[in-house]
């Protein structure tokens, strides 16, 4: 239910935007690495005239490390013998929101790599089409056989496992450059329990990047496309302020720019303060999700705390953390903020103050990306859609 | 009948929800995707190279490696955002000359939600290096606590070079007098 009430709140936004045809399509769950069914549903609305109808496209194929292209295996997974399904479901030119989805049955021992896209079709024939997603499913890969010389090499091997890779990319832009790549671990905490961490992760990462139901996830949510979802295995430890991976685990990190490490017991998150990094979140929080919102700001953005007893530095672009009062109102007035809003925080530690709740300021689900941190989200975002978001 | 099942019940809970029914629902028959029209195989075709995973121990002055492990790894970008001064910088070399150069963020600073700002001189860096060919050395500087180092990594190519053979392209040249 979770999922449906997430799947009305994303329609009503972009029907009242917009006035014409919208789709979203999803699939639930996130990941699992057992046998189970994944279902891709698309919602469409047009409210004026209504929808005719919504196409998914379906592709999937074996996950593998890349090796049936010759060469070394590949952090990133590649696909074999993909077979591309079609489901067309037409209605009544409804004017409310249109809902029509695909099951997809991955089998014991299979790890499935599955890419969708959804179309909808108005009753004037206005069309509106989701980006591609593609996500793993199923039993992990865990060795390959790389053959470049007479003699094939059997290794130990797991790549990532993508929860939402969007695959859209231009013709040229490299490969994730244009993405932020943020990836989920379980810490030693979790023990062999993986299908607990995945159980903890998925609201953490529905509540960050697809659910619409808080003001704190509204930025994230509007700009998912720009966010590509990884899950890791066993094999990151985050002590303290320490972050480390080993194991099949590294090759998630090396490919993301952004890594979280979720606790399952209590746990004093401590996050780098840096453009890209690891931090961490403790899983059972009830409010977990802007935990690890607030977290990612430190490292992925760069941006400092805004609170009295946080880490009050930054190395965002613009900084929203600064040394005097002056440097304070200069910035703001290069940003178009009131100097007037500049506090400072503790001793040397000066920022732009909002009215409203900050991410970086005040633990509230109603909180926002606002003054230098929004800016900052924003220009990182931007970098994003340029081609590179570094 | 798992999957039935499951679209019984996504179809009642999407009607319980107040989403219109479809009229009518069409499958096309699947059909068999050619790698070079399968989207993911092109951009993995297009974007990744050979390189090296490189893990790195830095504790104040020292660097050791960790692990550096041989793979396909998609396409390093320049990291231009000069905002951020605290980066490690690895130089990847072949036989003395200079192949390839990667960075990645130091993890020296950390905002702790309990203790404000942490400095930590013992960090790990993880970092994706490209390795046109075999590499045999790298140097690695991380500017915020002054460490360096130069490290081999010819082990990384061990499983594919089990004994040095010249047009072998994964297999880096043996050290001075080891031949």
């Amino acid at each position: 239910m979770h999922f449906l009430a997430k799947g009305v709140a994303a329609v009503l936004v972009t029907s009242v935007c917009c006035g014409a045809v919208s789709v979203t399509a999803e699939h639930d769950p996130l990941y699992r690495a057992q046998p189970h069914t994944s279902t891709i549903t698309a919602v469409a609305v047009d409210e004026d005239v209504g929808v005719a109808s919504i196409r998914i496209e379906v592709i999937v194929g074996q996950l593998t490390a890349c090796t049936e292209l010759g060469g070394l295996a590949g952090l990133i997974p590649c696909r074999s013998g993909a077979t591309v399904s079609v489901r067309e479901c037409t209605f009544d030119n409804a004017t409310r929101p249109a809902a029509c989805s695909f099951p997809v049955t991955i089998g014991a021992g299979q790890e499935r790599l599955i890419t969708y896209k959804a179309a909808a079709t108005s009753a004037t024939g206005g069309t509106a089409t989701t980006e591609s997603v593609t996500y793993a499913a199923g039993t992990p890969l865990t060795q390959v056989t790389v053959t470049l010389g007479p003699e094939p090499v059997v290794q130990q091997w797991a790549t990532a496992r993508p929860v939402a890779w969007h695959t859209d990319g231009p013709p040229g832009v490299p490969l994730l450059a244009n993405k932020l790549d943020v990836g989920f671990f379980p810490d030693v905490d979790f023990g062999t329990a993986y299908d607990l961490f995945i159980e903890k992760m998925e609201p953490i990462a529905r509540g960050a990047y697809l659910d619409t139901s808080e003001p704190f996830s509204r930025q994230f949510v509007e700009a998912k496309t720009l966010f590509n979802l990884w899950v890791g295995p066993a094999g990151a430890d985050g002590d303290d302020c320490k972050h480390d991976f080993a194991g099949d685990a590294l090759a998630t990190a090396s490919v993301t720019d952004g890594d979280v490490i979720l606790h399952q017991s209590a746990f004093a998150d401590c996050s780098t303060i840096s453009l890209g990094g690891a931090g961490t979140t403790q899983a059972d929080l009830g409010d977990a999700s802007w935990v690890f919102t607030h977290e990612s700001g430190h490292f992925l953005i760069g941006l400092g705390d805004e609170y009295v007893g946080g880490g009050n530095e930054s190395v965002s672009d613009p900084r929203n953390i600064y040394a005097s009062e002056t440097a304070c109102q200069d910035a703001a007035s290069e940003l178009g903020v009131p100097p007037s809003s500049c506090r400072e925080i503790v001793n040397s530690a000066w920022r732009m103050r909002d009215v409203n709740f900050s991410i970086m300021a005040n633990r509230d689900l109603e909180s926002d990306w606002l003054t230098a941190s929004g800016i900052a989200l924003s220009r990182r975002l931007q970098r994003c859609k340029s081609g590179s978001c570094y | 009948m798992p999957r039935l099942l499951a679209l019984l019940s996504m179809s009642s809970l999407l009607l319980a929800c107040g989403y219109a029914r479809p009229t009518t629902v069409r499958d096309l028959p699947p059909a068999s995707l050619a790698p070079a029209d399968d989207p993911v195989q092109r951009l993995q075709t297009e974007s990744t190279v050979d390189g090296l995973v490189i893990a790195l121990n830095i504790d104040g002055a020292s660097v050791q490696l960790q692990s550096a492990t041989l793979a396909r790894i998609p396409r390093p970008t320049t990291k231009a955002d000069e905002s951020n001064r605290e980066r490690v910088t690895v130089v990847g070399f072949a036989g003395g000359e200079r192949v390839s150069e990667a960075s990645a963020p130091d993890s020296v600073i950390n905002a702790s939600e309990e203790k404000g700002i942490v400095r930590l001189t013992k960090r790990q860096v993880v970092l994706l290096l490209e390795a046109p060919r075999a590499l045999d050395t790298i140097e690695v500087k991380a500017p915020a606590t002054n460490a360096s180092g130069s490290l081999g990594v010819r082990d990384a190519y061990a499983p594919y070079c089990p004994s040095f053979n010249p047009d072998n392209a994964y297999c880096p040249r043996p050290e001075q007098g080891a031949l």
